[in-house]
């Protein structure tokens, strides 16, 4: 799950840390992910691999209108019409019964097999995530390095100045925010298919996207290996909180809470700039020693 | 004839920014654009490369309209601003900085390397290269502004107070830095309040005043205007 979670803070990382523009409704395209491959495959009997498929590209031309429509929306309001967005489908989701079951859900039925994505064991789920994150991971690694990462760095800081220099803003965030929705909408089939059961309230809900959110900010926004550090410190952080102290309901959000609220106290970006800063000052301060 | 403007018009609210303004801009020269604070200098650059749309009046970039077009669509076309306050891209290198103004000509983040490297030498921030944009002071940062325009190899650059606030040592290298950029076929329209170094660099003067333009001509013939005269020094001439 770890590898998952972390898949998932870096897809959003992808469009939201590079450009510094949160989309808090970013669950929306790990449901759409989710119930594109549960309901193919629980009623049409498609393979699940089809409907990875499928889910992204449902989730792309989703993002491709959502996007069009909201991402020139100033800050606040652009934050405030994801989370509407978000709130419209987990909406949908619950009441549109004949498609998706509404809040009963969906049950993924159990037949092992590889075409099915089904296996009686974790480790082939662990392997599928594990290739999940490492290509999400890749994809931010390659996007540092090429024009639409740099385009959309520019954007986030200063949209004026980046067109000055020719960059079209509108169409650099919406392709980030497309590419980022796809990865994300990857995300939510295979967590369909490794929980084998989905309801909207935990697909499509504010907590699960914030849940991935966190990880990515407290790891490092913007920054290709931070959700990685965030997840690999947190995740395990908070199953041992919750499996120690489980009649304390809540801790783990609570921490979780609390490490945003530091995070944006002393206005790092995160645990892997705040080590990167501290070694690059250490580094300076030794080369100063030197010439001293 | 790289610009025209056409009666160019623009309004903020009640107040008249800019009152028909025209004026041609010759390819290759430095002219350069003065007025008293507040004249509608800034709002001029802001008209002129799309920032701001303009109520009235035409604009001509190398032979073509370009009225209303938006400032991306003008910085392939060829035309870039620096900043009065600048706008760096806090986070990110001075080297960065200047690659997102290169990848406006290139793909590949080699060949966008090479262009700012070479636009860095030319504003003296390359040993600057790695410090973030945001450790720089106020004279770097108005090099940076120079060096991510000039990196988009524009034809023509639009310099809005590049010398303001910093050292008297650094005008004449900001000087040589513009005359460079110049040299290198690159038309400039520089806005300065500096006397000397504007008189020095720009073979014509546009003067502005309350929105409107009051003078246009070889920079010795200006100063010597009644009209500019009395604009600077807001007195009545006897
Ligand atoms: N975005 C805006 N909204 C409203 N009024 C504005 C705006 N921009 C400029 N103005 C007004 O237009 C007039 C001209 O301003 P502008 O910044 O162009 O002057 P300037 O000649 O560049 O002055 P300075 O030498 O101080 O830079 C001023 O009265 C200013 O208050
Ligand atoms: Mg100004």
């Amino acid at each position: 799950m770890t590898f998952l979670w972390t898949g998932l803070a870096a897809s959003w990382n992808f469009y939201s840390g590079y450009c510094g523009r949160l989309s808090i409704g970013h669950a929306a395209f790990l449901g759409i992910g989710a119930y594109a491959t549960a309901l193919l495959y629980a009623n049409y009997g498609i393979s699940p691999w089809i409907g990875i498929l499928v889910g992204g590209a449902l989730s792309a031309i989703v993002a491709l209108i959502i996007g069009g429509a909201t991402l020139r929306l100033q800050g606040t309001f652009f934050v405030l019409s994801t989370i509407a967005f978000a709130k419209i489908l987990e909406t949908f989701a619950i009441t549109a019964k004949g498609i998706t079951g509404g809040s009963l859900g969906v049950l993924i039925p159990y037949t092992p097999g590889f075409l099915n994505m089904t296996w009686s064991g974790k480790l082939p789920y662990a392997i599928i995530a594990w290739a999940y994150m490492i290509i999400v991971i890749a994809a931010c690694v390659k996007l540092e390095k090429s024009k639409l990462g740099y385009f959309l760095k520019a954007v986030g800081e200063n949209k004026e100045a980046a067109e000055n220099l020719g960059v079209n803003s509108s169409r650099t965030m919406l392709k980030a925010f497309l590419i980022s929705a796809v990865f994300t909408s990857f995300g939510g089939s295979i967590m369909a298919m490794y929980v084998m059961y989905i309801e909207p309230s935990f697909v499509m809900s504010m907590g699960n996207s914030v849940q991935f959110i966190l990880l990515a900010i407290a790891g490092g926004l913007g920054t290709a290996f931070g959700p990685l550090v965030g997840s690999f410190i947190l995740v395990p952080v908070t199953n041992i909180l919750r499996g120690s102290f489980p009649s304390i309901s809540g801790l783990h959000g609570l921490l979780l809470g609390l490490i945003l609220i530091v995070v944006l106290l002393y206005r790092t970006n995160g645990i892997l700039p705040a080590l990167r800063e501290f070694v690059d000052n250490q580094r300076r301060r030794a080369k100063n020693d030197i010439k001293s | 004839m790289i610009l025209r403007a056409d009666a160019i018009t623009k309004r903020f609210g009640g107040i008249c920014a800019l009152d028909k303004v025209s004026f041609e801009i010759e390819e290759g020269s430095i002219v350069g654009l003065i007025g008293p604070n507040g004249a509608g200098k800034t709002t001029l650059f802001n008209c002129i490369n799309g920032t701001l749309p303009i109520d009235d009046g035409r604009i001509y970039f190398c032979g073509e309209e370009i009225t209303n077009k938006r400032s991306y669509e003008l910085a392939r076309l060829g035309m870039c601003r620096s900043y009065q306050i600048v706008k760096p891209f806090r986070s990110m290198t001075v080297l960065q900085n200047a690659m997102v103004g290169a990848f406006c000509r290139v793909k590949s983040r080699k060949s966008a390397q090479e262009i700012a490297t070479e636009a860095l030498e030319t504003v003296g921030l390359y040993e600057k290269r790695d410090e973030k944009a945001s450790n720089l002071n106020i004279g770097e940062s108005k090099k940076l502004e120079i060096a991510k325009a000039f990196s988009t190899k524009p034809k023509l650059l639009l310099l809005d107070e590049v010398m303001a606030g910093i050292l008297p040592s650094e005008v004449k290298v900001m000087s040589k830095i513009v005359r460079d950029i110049n040299e290198s076929g690159v038309t400039i329209i520089l806005i300065e309040h500096i006397m000397e170094a504007i008189m020095s660099l720009s073979e014509r003067i546009i003067v502005l005043n309350f929105g409107e333009k009051i003078a246009e001509g070889a920079a010795s013939e200006v100063v010597r205007n009644s009209e500019v005269i009395k604009a600077y020094l807001g007195v009545e001439e006897e």
